[in-house]
């Protein structure tokens, strides 16, 4: 009787599964089908530079001395006018010439102003750096850039322009791998985020559902950050949660895809698991925090709370797969297999068709033919092994979330480990035109966006309070 | 100066926002001559498709296992035939031989994750058949009477199987390329060629199976099962769609293929 009863509530979770993954794999069929063939909604493009809000840059820094002079020239070459500027990096708890470096630029551009954090009671992690830059902001948008970045000299103006819009809370967009040509890693995470952002963020963008913020290469209304009360620092996923805080008290996030950054994509397997376990990590913690919100909120459409709560779930669904995989080896030893033989095979199916590698083959191949890549796509059929680390260390990161929600412990953020400064090459260089036609160009953006650009992220452990004030720029102290 | 002036005439469209133009009508075509017919020769074909391989393999697995085999028939879909599958001795693994796998498995899933602290993919995939080995061997130290597959169990489990992913698989195929801006010819020749690959990897991973399970036990009928059956048909799947998706994205480079671009 009992082992009945546990083949039945084994059989009922597989068909369970089956069809929650033919959802997602109608979903991405949808998206797909809208972005190759269905009108493109184009972000804000005609209003006039007069109106342009004043932005503050902000971007965290950690032992970045190999790279912040990269991102600065980027940003002083940027096309937007300096009197509506304001950079403020983050200097926190380096130990390298980073703070020296900051002063001198601060010295010789007065709206440089570094903000420098040391002392064993400042709050480490992107979240709280943040809430200490934007205290300290003046400009009405905040534009987050990572330190290893090279913005193109008018990708301020893309993403500060769609805040004139007075709904709009955030603006995304589209992160690019310069590496993708390192080796077969750099090669399919270019892949996966051709599908995500040129594909999968530009048809939730098209199609009025919940294109994400990610974190980076992207921005948010201050004031919006503010009345909430700042980031929640106990998340790991701060884009994520700001994400779904403003959908759920009626803002709009806005997509650009011709708003392109170029970023450094993890060039080894070690920094990938890393980096996809922390931002499972986060993105469920959001997900525990937010799934109800999303469903009662009143500024969400029906069809935008359904993408809402599956973008939600995306990094909660390979830990049900790994289920759905013990499940069949279970019903497999059991004898009841038989049934489902042929069925399982629609569990791998609908699992690789909806959900696989952040964007399922077809949208991928969509993205590649979008952006011209030829021989790029000859990698696809590789991510279908790329299918179990994920599953492996994302289930990781999902578990890690539960834990933290059961026993409330902090978290502690490690910083992801970067190349282009050991290889001496400095940061990820940007295109002189981001506007220009480039087939041979790679593509990418990671696909449901989540914590894109947390490539920085601190160190938890203790440091020295730093004596003194610095020439310039703002300190934070104990 | 002619030809700068006509270089110029034409200003490509950039890949932010440009789409193509949707023909319904191609689709529909598309999904009526090709992907139903294909979805319904499969499903009404694989009675005699399955007995077809059953007869092909027979002679060869006789001569080399030394035991007769014969074909069954299992019900499938009602109404539209028996799966055809052999039928064959297979041989229970010793108590010993199952404590030797368990050991050898468990060594180098350790040796895997001291040399390697992160897995890449591949490896991940190996230690999770591996894993599935593992509790087939512990399965047959404590419970062995209790194992619910025989040899012609199996055989009868993969043919359901196969029947299955030959029916699903080019019917999924058809639906990813008719996504594609890609010409019928193309579409067709690889839901074409999806299914005779099908039938080509059925029979001859089928032969390999039962000669592994039949010589060697059928210890390892979890492993072959769950580890190298759908991926690999999927992984071909995978790669016929990219042949498409790369014969379409080079052929929109060329100045014929521009001219299918849309803006906005």
């Amino acid at each position: 009787m009992a082992l009945g009863l546990i083949v039945l509530i084994l059989k009922i979770y597989f068909i369970v599964l089956i069809v929650i993954m033919m959802i997602y794999g109608l979903r991405h069929i949808i998206f797909t089908h809208n972005r190759l063939y269905m009108r493109q909604k184009v972000s804000y493009r005609d209003v006039m530079d007069s109106d342009l809000p004043k932005v503050t840059v902000v971007i965290p820094m950690h032992n970045e001395e190999a790279v912040l002079d990269n991102v600065i020239e980027s940003l002083l070459k940027c096309d937007y006018d300096w009197d509506r500027l304001e950079i403020i990096p983050i200097n926190d708890h380096s130990t390298d010439r980073t703070g020296e470096m900051l002063r001198a630029y601060h010295a010789r551009y007065p709206f440089i102003r570094p903000l420098h954090r040391y002392g064993d009671d400042i709050l480490r992690g992107k979240p709280a750096g943040l809430n200490d830059a934007i205290a300290l902001a003046t400009g009405e948008v905040i534009i987050v850039f990572d330190a290893d970045y090279r913005p193109s000299r008018n990708l301020l103006k893309k993403l500060a322009t769609p805040f004139t819009d007075p709904e709009v809370g955030a603006v995304m967009g589209r992160v690019i791998p310069l590496n993708a040509n390192h080796n077969l890693l750099t090669c399919l995470l270019n892949l996966e985020r051709t599908g995500g952002y040129q594909v999968d963020q530009q048809a939730r963008y098209n199609m009025g559902l919940v294109p994400q913020y990610g974190g980076t290469v992207g921005g948010f209304r201050r004031s919006v950050i503010v009345a909430e009360g700042g980031f929640d620092t106990k998340i790991l996923a701060e884009d994520t949660e700001l994400t779904y805080r403003l959908y759920t008290t009626g803002w709009t996030v806005v997509y650009d895809n011709s708003a392109e950054c170029y970023e450094e994509a993890p060039e080894t397997w070690a920094v990938r698991a890393k980096q996809i376990r922390r931002w499972a990590r986060g993105h469920n913690e959001v997900m525990f925090k937010n799934f109800f919100r999303v469903i009662f909120t009143p500024y969400l459409s029906i069809m935008q709370k359904v993408d809402g709560m599956m973008l939600l779930l995306v990094y909660f669904m390979p830990f049900l797969l790994a289920l759905g995989h013990i499940d069949c080896l279970i019903l497999f030893f059991l004898g009841e297999m038989e049934l489902f033989s042929g069925w399982f095979i629609l569990l791998f199916i609908g699992v690789y068709n909806s959900w696989g590698n952040f964007a399922p083959f077809y949208e991928i191949g969509a993205g590649t033919i979008l952006d011209g890549l030829t021989r790029e796509i000859l990698a696809l059929p590789m991510l279908c092994f790329s299918f179990y680390f994920y599953m492996w260390h994302i289930s990781r990161g999902f578990l890690d979330a539960v834990v933290d929600r059961v026993t409330r412990r902090n978290v502690t953020w490690n910083k992801t480990d970067r190349f282009a400064g050991k290889k001496g090459n400095g940061a990820a260089s940007a295109p002189t035109d981001a506007s220009a036609p480039d087939a041979a160009t790679p593509a990418a953006g990671s696909a449901d966006a989540t914590t894109a650009g947390s490539v920085q992220a601190m160190t938890a452990a203790p440091a020295h309070h730093e004596n003194g004030a610095p020439q310039g720029g703002q300190e934070v102290k104990a | 100066m002619d030809n700068n002036r006509q270089s110029k005439r034409r200003i490509y469209y950039i890949r932010e926002y440009r789409h193509f133009k949707v023909s319904f009508v191609e689709t529909v075509v598309f999904m009526l001559l090709c992907v139903l017919p294909v979805g319904i020769v499969t499903t009404l074909f694989y009675a005699p498709a399955s007995a077809a391989a059953c007869g092909w393999l027979t002679p060869s697995l006789e001569r080399v296992l030394g035991t007769p085999i014969e074909t069954i028939g299992y019900n499938f879909i009602p109404g539209l035939g028996q799966v055809s599958a052999l039928s064959l001795d297979g041989c229970l693994p010793t108590r010993l031989h199952a404590v030797i796998v368990l050991c050898v498995a468990l060594l180098v899933l350790i040796i895997t994750r001291i040399v390697r602290r992160v897995l890449n993919p591949v490896l991940i995939y190996m230690n999770m058949a591996l894993a599935v080995l593992v509790a087939s061997c512990i399965f047959f130290i404590f419970w062995p009477e209790y194992f619910p597959y025989t040899l012609s169990d199996f055989s009868a489990l993969y043919m359901i199987q196969q029947a299955s992913l030959n029916i699903l698989l080019p019917v999924l195929l058809g639906v990813a390329l008719a996504l594609l801006p890609a010409c019928f010819g193309l579409k067709y020749l690889m839901v074409l060629a999806c299914v005779a690959s099908n039938y080509i990897m059925m029979v001859a991973r089928y032969a390999g199976f039962l000669v592994v399970l039949a010589k060697f036990s059928s210890l390892y009928m979890a492993s072959l099962y769950f580890s190298l059956g759908v991926l690999f048909d999927f992984i071909r799947t995978v790669m016929f769609f990219t042949f498409a998706a790369k014969r379409v994205s080079e052929k929109m480079q060329t100045p014929e293929g521009r001219e299918q671009w849309h803006w906005v």
